[in-house]
């Protein structure tokens, strides 16, 4: 089922930086991130809606590098 | 408010917009938490339909403890006498699960559920909850009504959650002293009593939303409601998770905006 609440952006960047993929992976207490077999980070969608906005991902990747979208009203959230 | 007598029972309530109707169940001691939730924007194309459960405020006063299911045969009741059935239906704590009892009662009346934080306290860590909740019986029975409801309020919202009340509900409190008997005598033991298991989630197969205050375990300090809001999520066949932020137990009442929004959200996807 397609996430309804809640989108996270995330950069190339941070995506295929495997520490910081192992990183997010383990921070997200609601395992919105995963880690592919070749060590880059990806998005679990069926968890997206779980968020609970705690931007621990937000604070763990460099500026602009994850972002957490609220979209039943835009808001964005990231550093 | 409007009343509504319908076979002998009186029901105060007041509706707000046009559209497809949904109704709104609260919870224990404040009849009013559906207000600021009414009010948002994000539902004016909405037929919001709010009402105070027999006990509660204008509402007729019942004879006797009123079990869950009569509780949610009321707001059947309601919803037909305003011929707004089927209906969104969202409850709040014990409110939902009268939501809940109403969709296995009457599943044509529901067209989608949603439970705000629902009293299903049966979880690992809901024992804790009620023993603490039940420090406010003995106050109650000694005739200390604010204090009782004030206690209850505490342990179930967070210690802070008489900001928000007073901003957005004022006078909230003294009706909820002036209620208490509504709960004490009949909701609290109707919901401790109340029996809801897997087999019956599975016959509910409207679209439900199980929202869950972000804030709600750190205020309470238990996990009571992330154990619930994970319950709803297995148990029920077509349930989707929402996380409102800034908030607690007292959702709508907190973060009304936001509850507003993902709600419009979840009812035009149902």
């Amino acid at each position: 089922m397609p996430a309804m609440f809640i989108r996270v952006d995330m950069t190339r960047e941070v995506a295929g930086d495997r520490e910081l993929a192992n990183k997010l992976a383990e921070v997200c207490p609601v395992n919105i991130f995963a880690q592919a077999p070749d060590g880059s980070a990806t998005i679990v969608e069926e968890n997206l809606d779980e968020c609970v906005l705690c931007e621990l991902c937000v604070q763990a990747a460099p500026p602009g590098g994850v972002r957490v979208v609220k979209l039943y009203d835009g808001t964005v959230l990231e550093r | 408010m409007e009343q509504a007598n319908i076979d002998g029972i009186s029901l105060e309530y007041e509706t707000r917009g046009s559209g497809d109707p949904v109704v709104f169940i609260h919870g224990a001691h404040m009849g009013d938490t559906y207000r600021p939730l009414m009010a948002e924007p994000a539902l004016k194309d909405y037929r919001f339909i709010g009402y105070h459960r027999r006990g509660y405020a204008g509402s007729g006063r019942p004879d006797g403890p009123l079990s869950v299911s009569e509780h949610a045969a009321d707001c059947l009741a309601l919803l037909r006498n305003l011929d707004a059935a089927p209906g969104h239906v969202v409850g709040h704590s014990s409110g939902a699960v009268i939501g809940i009892q109403l969709a296995l009662d009457a599943p044509d009346a529901v067209r989608s559920l949603t439970l705000l934080e629902p009293a299903l306290l049966d979880v690992p860590s809901g024992g804790a909850l009620i023993e603490a909740l039940g420090a406010s019986v003995p106050m109650y029975e000694s005739g200390d009504r604010a204090g009782a409801v004030d206690s209850f309020l505490r342990e179930v919202c967070g210690k802070d959650y008489r900001r928000s009340v007073e901003t957005r509900l004022p006078g909230a409190m003294e009706q909820a002293a002036a209620d208490a008997d509504a709960f004490f005598t009949g909701e609290f033991p109707a919901i401790a009593e109340w029996l809801f298991a897997k087999e019956d989630a599975a016959r509910i197969t409207q679209p439900v939303l199980s929202v869950l205050g972000a804030n709600t375990d750190a205020a309470i300090g238990l996990p009571t409601y992330s154990e619930i809001h994970e319950r709803v999520l297995e148990w029920f066949p077509n349930a989707k998770p929402f996380v409102l932020p800034g908030a607690a137990h007292l959702l709508q009442v907190e973060n009304p905006h936001d509850m507003a929004e993902g709600l419009a959200t979840f009812l035009a996807n149902n």
